[in-house]
């Protein structure tokens, strides 16, 4: 095999996880994640309400933590991580990344919708202003071609950003699709290049290490694969894989082990497994912002994302009907609805960034 | 008074989509109270062929600023605003409609404030979402107290033009402070979207509102129901979308607003919402001045 690259694993569970704990970590969870990353040499550690700075909202739930706090939290506990916050621009704020920043923040990852990367620019320039590390975040890439992702990366290297990810938000990229795109961008682009998996397909580890293949070398994972939706890469098997593959990533595999153990007991509810509706929108992918407004919609009218999604795929629709479906499913819920007050019900299923 | 009297002198500043809309607007809807609009480009050169339309092209703020006919502005431009803001103005008389957020002013939305006084000069539109919700929630709030709003506005890419794109946060904070101010809630959240979905035309804006305790869904859901249909009946593009539901203590429901104007050259409802209310706002302070025995004419 060879001498290979040096690849750095950025691990999310402090983020992505929020999803399905419904944004209530507490200090405790996140020292012990925190402390227990570091210790094994995790270079980068994501810090923030699932949908980003700014997030903790009815609309997507509100955080048992503030964000400072979550992020103040994961520094007191690591003593070389990098603590990243994730900002979605129209959630987070430039005044949330100040926040971030003050709390011990020194990484940002600005996340658009693969087509809208214009939209990093001003956080990305103030990450700058404010000495952060700078990350481009392309969350639906499934959804853009190869070319406009292109497009996309340059514009965030144009914009300064240190690195460009490809962001399989609905965990519906497929092997080649993930050789096709990230090659393109290692081709053309000199900065670095990352790949953030989710698992609805079960692809997840294969992705990203057909990602690290083709050139990516900042890769992301969530320990014992906890994430939104089917969750992510689990950050100990990648990093064993890695290291089996011969590539280089500074972290010591076994304690992330003996953490992965620990999260059953400490912080998941129930193992993480691919439901019928997360693995739906893998095969059906995702398109627009439904993902930010409809399904957290759907889920406060009630409804079974799950189930919808399930009967879509079994029905053989496609991803443009997915708007329309789910208007449908609305207006059917609410036909004959009094309006009363119900118990509120969770969206679940749902894949995220 | 002869017909032309009643006429008045406008200036629109920033020729972004927003400034093009409202410019086919007020020239294509036969506006009684604009004899004449003195277009200011921002930044870039003039639109050929405008004055058919009675339409001249200003080189400057400067020189709208300077221009002592004009007694109405709609500025659309950021650019703009910071112009105005280092430049004081001389001529008390004139009247500023702002369709961008910006701080200065006062809030208008769908007539919430009708009598507005005469030296208020700066007239704040603040933003789409603010002129879509705003008026829901003060209704609201005669009934109840609103503990918390959210408005998350879901806005086609393609109708975001550049500015708009440029200033979220200025949008997001500016529309969270019509919320709690005219609006009535305690606290307010907005968040923003852009569907670069090209099958997605529609304008939509989703709201939480978190109400106090012990107060009738039935009763709330009714006056939302009657304060969406008054918007409507003006507005035949703006509709209540679904059943509004609750969880506990949350109201949920969805604002849906298609452009009804013909004349608009982009099918975005949210533009609509925006310059129509800018130039009622136009109207009703015109009629006031008439009204007032203040308008002095060309």
């Amino acid at each position: 095999m060879g001498t290979k690259r040096f690849v750095q694993v950025l691990d999310a569970t402090m983020r992505d996880g929020c999803h399905p704990l419904l944004h209530q970590y507490t200090a405790e969870n996140l020292s012990f994640l925190a402390s227990s990353l570091d210790q094994a040499g995790t270079p980068y550690l994501e810090v923030s309400h699932g949908d980003g700075v700014g997030g903790s909202s009815l609309h997507f739930g509100k955080s048992l933590l503030l964000d400072a706090e979550a992020i103040d939290t994961a520094r007191a506990s690591a003593r070389k991580a990098r603590i990243t916050a994730l900002l979605l621009p129209g959630v987070g704020r430039l005044t949330d990344l100040e926040t971030a920043k003050l709390a011990g923040a020194q990484v940002v990852r600005v996340a658009t919708l693969a087509a809208e990367a214009d939209l990093a620019q001003r956080y990305m320039k103030a990450a700058h202003a404010l000495e952060l590390e700078a990350f481009g975040f392309l969350m639906l890439s499934s959804a853009a071609s190869p070319e406009q992702l292109l497009e996309q990366g340059k514009k965030l290297e144009s914009y300064g950003a240190n690195a460009v990810y490809i962001v399989d938000s609905a965990g519906a990229m497929t092997i080649d699709e993930v050789r096709a795109k990230v090659s393109l961008l290692r081709q053309h682009l000199s900065i670095r290049i990352g790949f953030h998996g989710h698992n609805n397909l079960g692809l997840a580890i294969g992705n990203t290490l057909i990602a690290v293949e083709e050139g990516a070398d900042l890769v992301d994972g969530c320990l014992a694969g906890f994430g939104a939706g089917a969750g992510n890469a689990p950050t100990e098997v990648l990093v064993a894989a890695l290291h089996k593959m011969g590539y280089e990533t500074g972290i010591d595999a076994s304690i992330l082990l003996q953490a992965a153990d620990e999260m059953l007991l400490k912080v998941m509810p129930r193992p993480q497994y691919i439901e019928k509706g997360a693995l739906s929108l893998g095969i059906m992918g995702i398109r627009g912002n439904s993902l930010f407004t409809t399904l957290p919609l759907l889920g406060k009218y009630g409804a079974d994302v799950r189930d919808l999604f399930s009967s879509l795929v079994i029905r053989g629709l496609s991803a443009s009907d997915i708007e329309r479906s789910a208007g449908g499913a609305i207006e059917e819920r609410t036909k004959n609805m009094n309006p009363s007050p119900s118990s509120p019900r969770q969206a679940s299923g749902i894949p995220f960034h | 008074m002869d017909e032309d009297s009643m006429l008045m002198k406008a200036a629109l500043i920033g020729q972004g989509q927003l400034g093009q809309e409202l410019l086919m607007k007020i020239m294509n809807h036969n506006h009684s109270f604009i004899l004449e609009c003195v277009w200011t480009p921002v930044g870039d050169s003039c639109i050929q062929g405008l004055g058919k339309l009675n339409i001249s092209c200003a080189n400057s703020i400067e020189e709208v600023l300077n221009n002592e006919q004009i007694q109405l502005v709609f500025n659309t431009s950021y650019t703009g605003l910071g112009e105005f803001a280092n430049k004081p103005d001389h001529r008390s008389t004139r009247r500023y409609i702002h369709l961008v957020p910006e701080m200065q002013g006062r809030g208008d939305f769908y007539g919430l404030l009708p009598e507005l006084p005469q030296e208020c000069a700066h007239i704040q539109l603040v933003s789409p979402a603010a002129q879509a919700i705003v008026p829901l929630v003060a209704a609201l709030s005669q009934i109840c107290l609103i503990q918390e709003a959210e408005v998350i506005s879901d806005i086609p890419s393609k109708a975001a033009d550049s500015e708009f794109r440029a200033h979220l946060d200025e949008y997001m904070s500016a529309t969270e402070l019509a919320l709690t101010g005219i609006g009535g809630a305690l606290q307010a959240k907005s968040m923003i979207f852009l569907n670069p979905d090209e099958e997605s035309a529609v304008n939509r804006y989703i709201v939480h509102l978190k109400l106090e305790g012990g107060v009738d869904p039935s009763t709330v859901t009714l006056s939302l129901s009657q304060a969406a249909a008054e918007i409507s009946n003006d507005f035949p593009g703006y509709r209540l979308k679904y059943t509004p539901s609750y969880s506990g203590s949350i109201l949920t429901f969805m604002i849906e607003v298609r452009s009804w104007s013909k004349p608009l050259s982009q099918d975005y409802g949210h533009m609509d919402l925006l310059t129509s209310s800018a130039c009622r706002a136009g109207e009703r302070w015109v009629k006031q001045q008439q009204e007032r025995g203040l308008y002095h004419g060309d």
